[in-house]
């Protein structure tokens, strides 16, 4: 039942303060300086990526579970929301390994070979199913000059 | 709940018309037209959705009677693909998507679960206007500006077409919006407004269905929505997203229409399961086999549809390790489908049947759905979908599904609470009558259908060889049995809907919730408070030993 | 106006057995709602990848010709009035509406300082011609699909404005409510379901604002 007791009552008012407020968006600035920082040490580009991912995500959580009450809310809106993110990495995962397997379009201006770090594929594919005839380099960029030069 | 169980309708005399009802409290179009009622809004539903209905089956006349001869009939080729478009287009948003959520769900979800209203009724008459808005200006669109892409919108056609596609496109997206808000408004109304007494196990199957639906309509209309923005931002301003001759990818626009329309298979086919659990139990006076079952392989179905989209793409040039792994998921649809198949022959077995126009209703559906179901099977193994894509074959098999279950669906609901919503029973024996041509109709129209598109016959093309000519002939020709069923059924319920025999609170003696209310119930839903005592699907009187009859309660 | 200060919460609707109940559906249905928003936001961000995964370099490239500073900026702005927006809640839900009033309406100013530095950024690209699709005539990047990250860049940066701007309407609309005292310890859900979309909006930049500028 609703509680009419007004403000002081804890069991009501769930959620912080404006004071602990304060220090989740502080952390958040900090978090945002630190995202910017790593962005500018020198290091391959997928570890700016996962890394820029890593803190993107904490970030959020950090947001969503203090800004908007996730922490206290009812439990189904954290099902909700998580879902809403299930199904958003459903949608990537399977477009992604379609296009990290796929044979190559042939179509020049995409010369450059389709450059998903085959590390983030699958693993247990058949050899040979998804491998694009050039593309075993590491080093993302090198393949793809490789390739347009052929 | 006070009502003997097994009463038959014709032991209390002949019931009165109720004199205060939804229907009358308040008769000036404005009334009908900013209501917040639930039931009212079905019924503004119902009215939209039997536009669409008519719209569509007029355009798959025209079409079927331009495949009357091989060469030119009746149309030019442009005005056939436009045909198709507008066919497509209008029997998918303005009558399959909303059919039967929106007319059958919001009417009797509420009633159900014994709650006065849906969550936000506001949100409701809303999602109905955003539906018309969507609708009108799809259907000006169409008309005005001659899309002829299909309802695919392949992209890159669709992105370099001269016809006007823009339009078309934001009404789709409109509509988009009126699906989405009625999801939601359903899946808080299941969460928030139960009954006490109503738990989770003892919702109605249909509700279960219906909520597994909103679900779908949730989480994958967004990506619609986006997808059509994209088409048309593309089609307006040569962005070349899915482009290959501007580094643009065509199959990422596959993908994303999918995630959407595949599901949107199951937005269609689920609600329409849910009524047949309704009635196959009310018509054969038997408590419903595995009740759980049917409930979770609802929300199974509505899973695994997420991950089935691929099967679309097998020779669009998709990688042959997407397709693997989206042939294997799609056929676990089958799994899902099948169970519920068994737990309705097994509510059939050895129940007392009555054969009403519903069951006649059920009885094609259940052959449709296997039908359909077991060459969707076939088609989503890749090396047999390499044969049949684009041919007649997918569109006789998505028509089993889509026209033969969906309206199967559709028609055993509108029989079968017709004298709940409008409280006067329709004719029985018309109604057998229109049922048996209907199923014959379209196992005359489809079957051909199949054999046609396993000669190769591809399909929206406009012209077609001599030897096909036959099968085109028995399709059209099933085609015309069919709008002459629908014609007969459109004419008695018009008659019904005044002078039929009044029906009483519970004509079917069902034990559905939505029975105990009057029949047409009042604008708060119930005259008296219910007490939920029993499941929804229960017939016995004596508690059965659940181990020794296995019947789930 | 109840002693407290505040008016008195509007009637339950009918339909509703207890305030509990109706605050709680309001509160789910919002949530809901965001769980759209992040599946519309799904396909952008799937396009991201996809279309980074064919041109890596241009997507370096461009997004070193992104103005750091003023990316940087949007980000620390949209955090801040996130920050206000949560505080505002607070401040509703004790019915300290005047308190709220000005915290709402810090949120829109910032909200509406967002849009101006990002139509300072759209400016200078539009000088640059660095522009989707077949107006792209921008020399600097030389890697093939430049047109296509400014597609991507367009179309997600575009449709996060639009959805800064429905916010904002929003939380004036909450705003102007709470210069009328109308929000109480029984009745604050506008404000929280405004400030969730809000919270929402924050949430798409932090992912757009690495993936667009920083990598």
């Amino acid at each position: 039942m609703a509680s009419t007791s007004s403000a002081g009552a804890p069991a009501v008012s769930h959620g912080f303060g404006p004071g602990k407020l304060f220090l989740n968006w502080f952390v958040l600035v900090c978090l945002t300086f630190s995202t910017f920082g790593v962005s500018q040490i020198p290091m391959p580009v997928n570890y700016h990526l996962a890394a820029a991912i890593c803190i993107a995500v904490v970030k959020l959580s950090l947001v969503v579970l203090f800004f908007m009450h996730l922490w206290w809310g009812e439990g189904i809106n954290r099902i909700v929301f998580l879902t809403s993110f299930v199904f958003l990495l459903v949608l990537m995962f399977f477009v992604m390994a379609d296009v990290g397997t796929r044979f190559k379009l042939s179509n020049s201006r995409i010369a450059p070979l389709p450059q998903v770090d085959q590390r983030l594929m699958p693993t247990g594919m058949p050899p040979g199913m998804g491998s694009i005839p050039q593309g075993h380099s590491d080093g993302p960029g090198q393949s793809s000059g490789k390739a347009g030069e052929q | 709940m006070t009502a003997p169980i097994t009463a038959a309708a014709g032991t209390q005399p002949a019931p009165e018309f109720p004199k205060k009802s939804y229907l009358n409290d308040g008769t000036t179009i404005r009334s009908w037209l900013l209501t917040h009622d639930h039931k009212r809004i079905a019924l503004l539903y119902l009215v939209g959705t039997i536009i669409g209905l008519f719209l569509g089956g007029i355009f798959a006349m025209v079409i079927r009677l331009e495949l009357l001869t091989p060469g030119p009939t009746i149309i030019e080729a442009l005005t056939y693909n436009r045909m198709f478009t507008l066919h497509g287009l209008v029997m998918i948003f303005m009558f399959m998507i909303p059919v039967i959520p929106g007319v059958f769900g919001n009417f009797f979800l509420p009633i159900m679960l014994g709650a006065k209203d849906v969550a936000f009724p506001k949100w409701n008459l809303t999602s109905w206007y955003v539906y018309m808005a969507g609708s009108a200006l799809m259907l000006w669109g169409l008309i005005t500006g001659g899309a002829d892409t299909g309802w695919t919108f392949y992209a890159p056609y669709s992105t370099t077409t001269t016809t006007n596609i823009t339009p078309v496109l934001l009404g789709v997206f409109i509509i988009g919006f009126s699906s989405i808000l009625t999801g939601l408004n359903f899946i808080v109304t299941i969460h928030t407004l139960r009954a006490p007494g109503v738990t989770w196990f003892k919702m109605p199957l249909f509700v279960w269905a219906v909520y597994a639906t909103s679900i779908i309509q949730v989480l994958a209309t967004p990506v619609l929505g986006l997808t059509t923005l994209l088409v048309s931002a593309e089609h307006a301003f040569g962005f070349g997203f899915f482009d290959p001759a501007r580094g643009g990818d065509p199959i990422l626009f596959q993908h994303l229409f999918w995630f959407y329309s595949h599901p949107a298979v199951y937005i269609m086919v689920l609600p329409s399961m849910g009524v047949i659990s309704e009635v196959i139990c009310s018509v054969a006076r038997k408590n419903i086999f595995g009740y759980k079952m049917i409930a979770m392989s609802s929300l199974g179905i509505a899973f695994v549809g997420f991950f089935a989209w691929g099967h679309h793409l097998f020779t669009s040039g998709q990688s042959p390790f997407d397709a693997g792994a989206f042939a294997a998921i799609s056929m676990l649809v089958g799994v899902f489908t099948a169970i519920k198949v068994f737990n309705w022959v097994g509510t059939l077995y050895k129940g007392a049947i009555s054969f009403t126009a519903p069951f006649a209703y059920i009885c094609g559906f259940l052959f449709f759905l296997v039908f359909g179901g077991m060459t969707g099977v076939a088609l989503a193994t890749v090396s047999l979908d390499v044969h049949w894509q684009d041919t007649y074959f997918v569109v006789a098999h998505f028509h089993f599904i889509m026209v033969g279950a969906v309206i199967m669906g559709f028609l055993a609901a509108l029989h079968y609470w017709f004298p709940k919503m409008f409280g006067r029973k329709y004719p029985e024996n018309w109604a057998l009558l229109a049922a048996g041509l209907i199923v014959l109709g379209f196992n005359a129209t489809f079957i051909p259908q199949f054999l046609l598109g396993n000669a190769g016959m591809p399909r929206r093309y406009y012209e077609y060889p001599e030897r096909f000519t036959s099968l085109n002939v028995a399709s059209t020709a099933g085609a015309s049995l069919l709008a002459f069923g629908f014609i007969i059924i459109a004419i008695y319920l018009a008659i019904a809907l005044k002078h039929g025999e009044v029906a009483g609170r519970n004509p079917w003696g069902s034990t559905g919730y939505e029975w105990d209310t009057p029949s047409p119930p009042p604008t708060e839903n119930f005259d008296k408070v219910l007490v939920y005592d029993r499941g929804p699907h229960e017939y016995s009187d004596i508690p059965e030993d659940h181990a020794k009859v296995g019947h789930a309660s | 106006m109840t002693p407290e200060g505040w008016l008195e919460p509007p009637p339950l609707p009918h339909h509703y057995e207890t305030e509990e109940n109706h605050k709680q559906a309001l509160r789910f249905g919002m949530w809901l709602f965001l769980g759209t928003e992040v599946l519309l936001f799904a396909g952008i961000f799937v396009g991201y990848f996809v279309f980074r995964s064919y041109f890596p370099e241009a997507f370096e490239q461009a997004g070193r010709h992104l103005s750091l500073f003023w990316g940087t900026s949007n980000t620390l702005v949209l955090l801040t009035s996130s920050f206000t927006v949560a505080t505002a809640h607070y401040f509703a839900e004790h019915g300290k509406n005047r308190n709220a009033f000005w915290l709402l309406m810090a949120s829109v100013v910032m909200g509406a300082m967002f849009l101006c530095i990002k139509g300072i950024e759209y400016h200078d690209k539009f000088e640059e011609l660095a522009l989707p699709g077949k107006f792209f005539h921008y020399n600097e990047i030389t890697a093939p699909g430049g047109p296509i990250f400014y597609v991507v860049y367009f179309f997600a940066t575009g449709l996060h404005a639009l959805h800064v701007i429905v916010g904002m309407s929003l939380l004036t609309w909450v705003a102007v409510r709470c210069w009328r005292k109308e929000f109480s310890p029984q009745y604050y859900a506008p404000v929280e379901n405004a400030g969730l979309y809000w919270h929402l909006v924050d949430l798409v930049w932090i992912f757009l604002y690495p993936l667009l500028y920083l990598v």
